[in-house]
């Protein structure tokens, strides 16, 4: 294939290229749960442009042997997430759809496990290949490749140095200059491990479990989980922080479904009622009156309410 | 998990009626009757439930009842009317005023204040059973503010938090049975006791469940073995618990007990208070709602027998029969006569847990 020939033929297909990279990243997008939490940055994806794509067909000692072929990231998009954990769930998104075949081409665990002294670039590197399908109105042929890179926030920002200071005119760097650079690796690869511990510690807290489940549950019951969250749910918690530990989690949870019809039927009665928090509130009424009145940060006669929807008694009159 | 009987109360009509005090004894007042609903507003209605919920749901001060009266023309005849036909407006209209004619004619005393009687039917509990609620409120006094700057007397307030002043008797229908539950203030106290016998007796023809002395050996045996069974309680605080546990049930003034009543009086420590109250409802009572229980001592007389032994100067050793039998031994007793020199001498197979000053 000529460079003339390779210019025709990507000017012809890069609708096609333009539309599987659409479809796949609707896809993904479509399946990763808070996905406005997890993404850092707002992925898009991009097209190679011309010039970039023939230096590295021809010119930049690749040896394809058919390179219009061969060149794989034609189209790609990346995902930048804060931890390692949230990788993995992008990586089984992309690894479970039907509608594409998938291969990996850089695993950063993989390369670790095999230069365990080496630091370098690292990144989730998948290539996946399309199925025929129709997506808004163009056909796509089977086998169009597109790149998708997944990584974290610091190893996007290693990544970001390299490129942008590094080796951006393929000047080889000096040694001293490589020795910085792996050193700077080894030490986001740490701070990724710590941030990956804090969240760990965090989901851990039975606190932090306890709010987990109320949300669960109360979306589960609405039925809506566009409800807005209000601060006062963890304020509210925050005051019985000492009373919850796992044993408290482990029996709210096998009674917590008790409480959906009455979340449900009392749900417009004032803004508690409205929010996941509810639900603690009415199993302490139930199991634990007195230091559920005993710790309740706000006025009484705001919880009054809560105890009469259990038909519990506040038994503080004269 | 226990639910209240009284959960997610619903109220689905209201209808109000009055009734006076007799100037003399046994004289017949007719009551003022309403023939139409009463109309409670969307800020009133939650109140009146917070009202009933806070004097008859799970942990209150009411108790549970047996139903005596089921002739016809008793209140139950009348509510079992209202459950019988409940999209009739007539019917509820109709039996309301009835059981208002009967509450008048059941006060013959005349120190007994008239008041508003309020009739409610609605729905509550996980399955959603009918009930039917009569309340007597007595009209209180008090001011309110009314201009910015004026306050203004007003003698017709009712139902007022002051639970003093008020009644309440309440049907449930369940599947197989009808429960009643009552509260009334003067039912607590044993010198007011005599108070409460018209509505409860008189009027609402219920009479003390036939189940009071077993609840109460229950609620004796079940509180001493919280106690007693109890790691987080050093000897001392169970010395101390065991000394308040028997106060409370020999306490003249106390016409009934209530485990949330004997943990807010004696435990302390709201975290062992639910503790005691989850220890009790699941060992103790499984299919009972942690109301009052009448006080009646007759399955535990003999535990709460008290043995005393005096000495002179005022000294004195007391305990339970039972125990003091078995843990108190008289060694020696020297009268003096030989050496001059009085003593006794007593072996108690227990350590001083507590010693009062």
């Amino acid at each position: 294939m000529t460079t003339e020939e390779f210019c025709q033929q990507y000017a012809k297909d890069k609708i096609i290229f333009e539309t599987w990279a659409n479809y796949v990243l609707e896809k993904i997008l479509s399946q990763i749960p808070n996905a406005d939490k997890i993404l850092k940055i707002t992925p898009t994806y991009r097209i190679k442009d011309l010039d970039s794509l023939i230096a590295k067909a021809f010119y930049r000692n690749k040896n394809y042997s058919n390179p219009y072929d061969d060149i794989t990231d034609k189209v790609g998009m990346r995902f930048v997430v804060l931890l390692e954990d949230d990788i993995k769930t992008i990586s089984n998104i992309v690894e479970h759809e039907t509608t594409w075949t998938h291969s990996k081409d850089r695993d950063y665990e993989k390369e670790r496990n095999n230069e365990p002294v080496s630091f370098n670039y690292q990144s989730m590197h998948y290539i996946v290949r399309s199925t025929i399908l129709n997506y808004n109105g163009i056909d796509i042929p089977q086998n169009i490749p597109c790149e998708i890179q997944i990584r974290t926030l610091l190893q996007h920002a290693y990544s970001e140095l390299t490129h942008d200071r590094v080796y951006k005119n393929d000047f080889d760097p000096t040694k001293q200059v490589q020795r910085i650079v792996a050193r700077s690796m080894a030490f986001l690869e740490t701070t990724d491990e710590y941030f990956q511990k804090v969240s760990a510690e965090m989901d851990n807290l039975p606190i932090f479990k306890l709010y987990e489940l109320l949300k669960k549950q109360f979306f589960s019951a609405i039925q809506d989980d566009k409800k807005n969250i209000s601060k006062v749910n963890i304020f509210i918690l925050q005051a019985y922080s000492e009373i919850v530990d796992d044993d408290f989690v482990s029996k709210i949870t096998s009674n917590i479904a008790t409480f959906d019809p009455y979340v449900q039927s009392n749900i417009s009665s004032s803004i508690l009622n409205c929010q996941p928090i509810i639900y603690f509130i009415y199993y302490m009424s139930c199991k634990a009156k007195a230091q559920l009145i005993h710790k309740w940060p706000l006025s009484k006669e705001e919880l009054r309410p809560f105890l009469t929807q259990m038909g519990v008694s506040m038994d503080d009159r004269i | 998990m226990h639910l209240s009987e009284f959960l997610n109360l619903k109220i689905s009509r209201i209808i109000t009626h009055e009734i006076y005090q007799k100037k003399e004894e046994s004289e017949k007042q007719e009551p003022f009757l309403n023939s139409s609903l009463t109309e409670f507003d969307q800020e009133a209605l939650p109140i009146l439930e917070q009202r009933i919920i806070d004097a008859i749901g799970a942990g209150s001060k009411s108790v549970e009842m047996d139903i005596a009266n089921k002739n016809s023309e008793s209140v139950y005849d009348f509510v079992m009317n209202i459950f019988g036909d409940q999209s009739n407006e007539e019917v509820f209209i109709q039996k309301s005023q009835k059981i208002t004619t009967r509450l008048s004619d059941s006060q013959m005393a005349k120190n007994l204040p008239g008041g508003i009687v309020v009739v409610i039917d609605g729905i509550c509990g996980i399955s959603a059973i009918p009930f039917v609620i009569i309340i007597k409120a007595e009209l209180q006094n008090g001011f309110r503010k009314s201009a910015k700057n004026t306050i203004e007397y007003v003698k017709d307030l009712l139902l007022t938090p002051q639970q003093k002043l008020y009644k309440m008797g309440a049907f449930i229908r369940q599947p197989d049975t009808v429960k009643a539950f009552v509260y009334d203030y003067n039912m607590s106290k044993t010198d007011e006791s005599g108070l409460a016998a018209y509505f409860y007796d008189a009027f609402l023809g219920l009479k003390m469940l036939h189940t009071d002395k077993h609840y109460t050996a229950l609620f004796y045996n079940g509180t001493r073995q919280f106690i007693n069974d109890n790691s987080n309680f050093d000897v001392e605080k169970k010395y101390d618990l065991n000394t308040g546990l028997y106060a409370y049930l020999k306490s003249d003034a106390l016409q009934t007990i209530s485990i949330q009543d004997f943990a807010n009086n004696y435990i302390g420590d709201p975290k062992e208070r639910d503790n005691y109250s989850q220890f009790m409802e699941e060992n103790v009572f499984p299919d009972w709602h942690a109301r009052s229980i009448n006080k009646d001592l007759s399955n535990i007389k003999s535990k709460l027998k008290m043995r005393k032994m005096s000495f002179g100067e005022n000294i004195r050793l007391s305990g339970p029969s039972d125990i003091f039998e078995q843990k108190v031994h008289i060694l020696e007793e020297n009268t003096g006569a030989e050496t001059g020199e009085i003593s006794t001498i007593l072996k108690i197979d227990s350590l001083i847990y507590g010693f009062e000053k």
